[in-house]
């Protein structure tokens, strides 16, 4: 069953009050969001390595007066998206250092599109590594299943062990929510991997 | 579809308030063999005209409401009866209801669509009835049967069969069901029908949600309280 992604965005702001204003208007964009606050870099950096999160929300001030901190934070949250919450001038260069930027004069339409579509994309990214999008060789292995192949004759065809043709065979169904036989063949079918003729229903 | 908040379920609920609003609830009276114009009458009062006792009725109405139940069962070899009457009214309403009305829906979008993944469900589905077909089948000769020789006071303490056979032999009914929902939601394009293919995915979500509840009742009413009974 698909499990939806729960996004978790850390905050670090030293106001209260952009905080809290922050956090209203995330949780009023519906989203499965888990929010965290850090008072400053030193603090996020500590558990960032066991926690990571999705989305960082950062006053900029900390790339200004913290820069080596916030290039360590960088290194360590590659795949994280680096977002300023800017309320006074910065220089360009940096604001440059984030991914996006959110405006404090921002209305909360745009507040909230704006996170749809980052968290839209987040959650796809993760989707799309964990369900569906089988590997080439696991759709080799599915177009020998539908084509009526054992699990030891398939093991021959692609010199690996059976351990290995069960291991792969989990791995769709996990991907396809599909176990039996004729059921992946219907997949692969529907999905042109293999022609009727071709498959073990013909 | 309103849905009861969670709420205590005595002996002296009127069971219409619940039926009202909860519609699962009128295949769970169907499967008990109960008329479903229930008046005013509370629970209690149903189930002794009927002869269910409450502790029963009120298991098997948690698991129709909640999809499953948490509380200890404290139930005796009286309530046998019922219990195989509910799976065997299950297997009827599965047999001459729910698979044919499947089948008609199948029959129907693969007239519209002569494409070769749906022609392959519905063989899929074939093959899924046969395998069904034999599970049914055998719970009516031998554990159905078993049941009724206790129910009887029948047994004889040699009795060739034991629930631990049928425990063993259990399996997963549903999830063939979901399979074809996985295929017809994800995977099978279609080009006409598309109100064929929404009437067979309720219907066969409809059907995955009472095996599922079928089952439930086997594995964890009727199994623990028979192996409660053969220990004794």
């Amino acid at each position: 069953m698909r499990k939806e992604v729960k996004i978790s965005i850390a905050i670090v702001e030293p106001s209260d009050i952009i905080f809290e204003g922050l956090q209203l208007f995330l949780n009023k964009t519906n989203k499965q969001i888990q929010v965290s606050r850090f008072e400053n870099i030193c603090t996020l950096l500590e558990i960032v390595e066991n926690e990571p999160f999705h989305i960082l929300i950062l006053n900029p001030y900390f790339a200004q007066a913290e820069k080596n901190q916030f290039h360590r934070l960088q290194q360590k949250c590659s795949n994280s998206h680096f977002v300023a919450i800017v309320y006074q001038y910065y220089p360009k260069e940096i604001i440059r250092l984030f991914d996006d930027k959110i405006s404090i004069t921002d209305d909360f339409a745009t507040f909230s599109s704006f996170i749809h579509k980052l968290v839209d994309s987040i959650a796809n990214i993760h989707e799309g590594s964990t369900a569906e999008a089988l590997s080439e060789r696991e759709k080799e292995v599915l177009i020998h299943i539908a084509s009526g192949l054992s699990n030891k004759e398939i093991a021959d065809k692609l010199c690996i062990s059976i351990h290995t043709v069960i291991s792969h065979r989990k791995k769709i169904t996990e991907k396809t929510g599909i176990k039996s036989r004729s059921g992946l063949t219907i997949y692969a079918i529907s999905n042109k991997l293999i022609s009727i003729e071709h498959s073990f229903y013909r | 579809m309103k849905k009861t908040i969670k709420q205590s379920i005595s002996p002296d609920t009127i069971l219409s308030d619940l039926i009202l609003d909860n519609p699962q609830l009128l295949l769970m009276m169907e499967h008990f063999g109960l008329n479903i114009v229930v008046h005013k009458d509370t629970i209690r009062q149903i189930c002794e005209q009927n002869q269910i006792s409450t502790q029963l009725f009120i298991l098997i109405l948690q698991l129709y409401l909640y999809g499953e139940v948490f509380e200890k069962q404290q139930l005796t070899k009286n309530d046998l009866l019922p219990l195989v009457n509910f799976l065997k009214n299950s297997h009827f309403y599965f047999r001459n209801e729910k698979f044919p009305e499947i089948e008609q829906h199948i029959n129907k979008i693969v007239l519209n669509n002569n494409t070769p993944p749906i022609k392959l469900l519905k063989q899929f589905y074939k093959e899924y009835l046969v395998e069904v077909e034999k599970h049914l089948t055998y719970e009516e000769k031998y554990v159905f049967p078993y049941i009724q020789r206790w129910i009887d006071n029948n047994k004889e303490s040699n009795d060739s069969f034991s629930i631990n056979q049928y425990k063993k032999r259990h399996t997963d009914i549903e999830y063939k069901i979901l399979e074809m929902k996985n295929l017809l939601i994800k995977h099978i394009e279609l080009e006409k029908d598309m109100v064929g293919r929404r009437k067979l995915l309720v219907s066969l979500s409809e059907v995955e949600h009472d095996l599922y509840l079928h089952s439930y009742v086997e594995d964890n009413i009727l199994i623990p309280l028979i192996i409660n009974l053969e220990n004794r």
